[in-house]
């Protein structure tokens, strides 16, 4: 199966999602902003990729774990995503996009668009670390249960 | 080849792009034949792909509704293609730029299709005007390989 970790722009919340899925993050202790700042594509992304979906690893399920941007438009781009693989009869239980966004808090948000949005790196990037931190457990809690339903129906 | 007419709501202007394409319609055509097109003022979900038909060369012909959202979309599709094997090339005609004010304030009235639609004059107006234009630019998509 493939597994979709959708955010606004691909660089930080499906990042994050992605790691801990992937077990490059720890899911018993917050990480170091190095580990974070170590992660492939952690706000790196440009506006002009967002869409792209990224192959981010393998889980120990052997699924396949990507992030992909989808903007503010998420149910359309979802919509039109999913249209497309079921007219090229990709059948639905080879794929599934989860949603990160609705564990960003409103620090990550500002330094995303300080960062991505306006160029303000050095401004942006440790804020977007900081604001992930203080809510990495509910990161967590959403990777165990996709987890869990993932066994569940594989 | 899949053949993408694509503009911000995907229930007028691209229909008949794909319509003019597929020849469902063409310049003998009635107002009427142009309203009663398959999916024109659709209700469907924004962003859903909509399948029209297959055209003598064989291209399937597809009309999209995607906002401002274009490039991710695209993006998507593209990835989609390569993560899936899908094995598709894509030709993405832009129709918006073919728009009018008359059918950019219909939209501005209807910006929910699942509403009672309103102003349909000004849609039928804007389509007048649009016509000749918008079959020379499909006309030159056709001859595209």
């Amino acid at each position: 199966m493939k597994i979709f970790y959708s955010c606004y722009g691909s660089a930080h919340s499906s990042v994050l999602s992605a790691a801990i899925h992937t077990k490059m993050l720890d899911t018993e202790k917050i990480p170091s902003n190095q580990e974070i700042l170590n992660l492939p594509h952690y706000d790196k992304t440009e506006n002009s990729e967002v869409g792209t979906p990224f192959f981010f690893g393998k889980d120990e399920m052997d699924n396949e774990i990507y992030i992909i941007g989808m903007r503010s438009q998420k149910q359309l781009v979802l919509n039109s995503i999913q249209s497309l693989l079921q007219d090229s009869g990709v059948p639905t239980t080879n794929y599934v996009f989860i949603n990160t966004l609705s564990q960003v808090n409103c620090i990550t948000r500002l330094g995303g668009f300080l960062s991505r949005g306006l160029g303000l790196v050095n401004l942006g990037r440790p804020l977007t670390i900081y604001g992930l931190k203080k809510v990495y457990f509910n990161f967590v809690k959403l990777v165990v249960k996709i987890k869990r339903d993932l066994k569940r129906f594989q | 080849m899949k053949v993408i007419y694509h503009d911000k709501t995907g229930r007028h202007l691209s229909i008949l792009a794909a319509s003019i394409h597929l020849q469902l319609i063409n310049e003998n055509s009635s107002k009427e034949d142009l309203f009663k097109l398959p999916y024109f003022l659709n209700t469907k979900p924004l962003g859903t792909l909509l399948y029209m038909g297959l055209d003598s060369q064989g291209k399937e012909v597809y009309v999209l509704g995607r906002k401002s959202s274009f490039k991710v979309i695209r993006n998507a599709y593209l990835g989609m293609n390569r993560i899936f094997q899908l094995n598709q090339d894509f030709l993405f005609v832009d129709i918006y730029p073919l728009s009018n004010l008359k059918i950019k304030i219909f939209d501005l009235f209807n910006s929910k299709p699942e509403k009672e639609i309103k102003f349909f004059n000004l849609l039928s107006k804007g389509v007048d005007q649009i016509m000749p234009n918008l079959r020379s630019f499909v006309e030159k998509v056709q001859h595209l390989k």
